[in-house]
């Protein structure tokens, strides 16, 4: 055990209930007290973000989940209401949701070329169904902030979201917030395979999504940013990346999602 | 219309059950359980002082109720029939019952009750390992009712201050508690369950061994359905809200030798905290 005295990071354990299954997520601070408040007072500066303190995270988390499902996105259904013995201002009930991850699905040499393909399309279809409600509602929650392969299951013909614990704070312009997602999936797609991989998977995603305008517009609003603040971000992004030698930078995934739109 | 039954002390034959403490005495009792029931005296063989200073202790230091004799009388009159309100069996009583020769309100009848206390029961090696740990995957989630009660009420006389193996017995097919003469008297309900579940287990340890607890305390992570009430217990010992018991105890596992003990606490806490996490999905 690293730590015997604080948990450094939530918890989820299945728990058997007279109705089923269901997951009882405990919200624990991330690091120490230092680190957990300098990580919130710089989020709380820049105001992009909702709070990431684990109070702040499971009142996020309960809020999209109910704003997701309104939206009639797939994600776990919030099942505190109905398990009282298991709530309190720590915790969370959800959905115990059977599956498999939608990245081990991916990386799974056995899965057919076939299925494999309509898994990404799928995906790819159900992003751009959640982007058209985000930006024709303006709604920035709407867009996962650590959209990833790895947050979805594939539970029959179901893709489930997963980790809503934090989101993006209500602004003018969103498309600098869907760029940030389609990096990070594109960064998770990137990490299934090698290059030749990525290229083909990507041009599944395109096909997928549908709108090739907008991606090409996300692309090229993060690689040739209009405004000042967004180029400082995102040369400071590409900066992180080149020095933590990250072969799927943001940088490097999206100018692929540039190639693939031109 | 007075209904009391009234008996005399020195015409009672008494077979002495407790050890030291209070009195204890197994009587005659026509209408109880094999014709016997207990009878309890508060005014036990302890010094004024030594009550008194326990009492002082209780009060101003470790939040618990008085240990003066007709404080712990009513305490476990109080204990007994709120337990029973919420459904948890506990010896039944006899208050009708008035024995001339002992100070009012300072002893109580009990109904004898033949069962097997979980100290004996679960080291009986007669009884199959299966069978035993079934009976413990059974009493579990009654343990998590009340629990969960007394966070929910907020009340501290839903846990069992003298909590352990030795003080619940297995009695036709259900699960029997005893001893409430002291309670906690704190609100932080929440950490008063993690210390009663460390009690718990701490007597599991000591009593059943390595091989026994670790297979229980398995069915307990895996059947306790609340599991961040299981946690409690590690933050009981390890991180607990208040900066001033967290020094405390910060001290205490590092000046006391005897910490280091597997069965301590801080281990047992260690140990309970290691499995949840085990368990969980993160």
């Amino acid at each position: 055990m690293r730590h015997a005295t604080r948990l450094d990071g939530n918890r989820i354990w299945r728990v058997a209930t007279p109705g089923g299954t269901v997951l009882q997520k405990l919200y624990a601070e991330r690091g120490g007290w230092l680190r957990a408040w300098g990580r919130e007072l710089t989020t709380r500066l820049f105001g992009a973000k909702t709070s990431t303190r684990a109070a702040g995270r499971r009142a996020t988390e309960a809020r999209l989940l109910a704003l997701w499902r309104e939206a009639g996105l797939d994600v776990p259904a919030d099942l505190s209401a109905a398990h009282p013995e298991l709530v309190n201002v720590r915790t969370l009930v959800l959905e115990d949701v059977p599956g498999t991850l939608l990245s081990a699905a991916l990386a799974d040499p056995a899965l057919p070329a076939a299925r494999r393909e309509e898994l990404l399309r799928r995906f790819a279809a159900a992003c751009r169904r959640r982007h058209d409600q985000a930006l024709s509602r303006g709604e920035p929650a709407l867009i996962q902030e650590h959209g990833s392969v790895q947050h979805v299951i594939v539970s029959g013909s179901r893709l489930v979201s997963f980790d809503l614990e934090n989101a993006f704070r209500p602004r003018r312009d969103l498309r600098p917030l869907l760029a940030k997602e389609l990096a990070s999936v594109l960064r998770s797609l990137a990490r299934l395979g090698d290059e030749p991989r990525f290229r083909a998977d990507l041009a599944v995603f395109v096909a997928g999504y549908g709108d090739v305008e907008r991606l090409r517009e996300v692309a090229r609003h993060y690689l040739a940013p209009s405004s000042l603040l967004w180029r400082v971000v995102w040369a400071v992004d590409r900066r992180y990346d080149e020095r933590r030698g990250r072969r799927h930078g943001k940088y490097r995934v999206l100018r692929a999602l540039r190639d693939a739109t031109a | 219309m007075d209904s009391a039954v009234r008996v005399k002390l020195q015409d009672l034959p008494r077979t002495p059950l407790a050890g030291e403490g209070n009195f204890v005495w197994k009587i005659p009792f026509p209408s109880g359980n094999d014709g016997a029931a207990v009878l309890k005296v508060y005014f036990g063989s302890r010094s004024p002082f030594l009550y008194l200073k326990k009492t002082l202790g209780n009060r101003l230091l470790t939040g618990r109720t008085s240990h003066m004799p007709r404080a712990r009388f009513r305490t476990e009159v109080e204990c007994v029939r709120l337990w029973e309100s919420h459904g948890f069996r506990c010896f039944g009583m006899h208050p009708e019952v008035r024995v001339e020769g002992l100070p009012e309100d300072g002893y109580m009848l009990f109904d004898w009750t033949p069962g097997l206390h979980f100290r004996e029961y679960f080291k009986d090696g007669t009884v199959p390992l299966e069978q035993r740990l079934a009976t413990w995957r059974r009493w579990v989630p009654e343990w998590h009712r009340r629990h969960a009660t007394a966070v929910r009420l907020r009340e501290p006389r839903l846990i069992h201050e003298n909590g352990d193996v030795k003080h619940v017995m297995l009695w036709r097919d259900g699960f029997v508690y005893f001893d409430f003469e002291i309670c906690f008297t704190s609100r932080d309900v929440r950490d008063l369950v993690g210390r009663e579940i460390l009690a718990y287990l701490r007597s599991v340890g000591k009593f059943f061994g390595g091989e026994l607890y670790d297979r229980m305390v398995d069915e307990l992570v895996a059947h306790y359905p609340d599991k961040t009430l299981l946690l409690a217990a590690w933050e009981h010992a390890w991180a607990n809200r208040n900066p001033v018991i967290r020094v405390g105890r910060w001290l205490d596992v590092r000046l006391k030798p005897r910490h280091r003990n597997r069965w301590s606490k801080y281990e047992v806490a260690l140990d309970l905290r290691r499995r949840l996490d085990a368990a969980s999905l993160t």
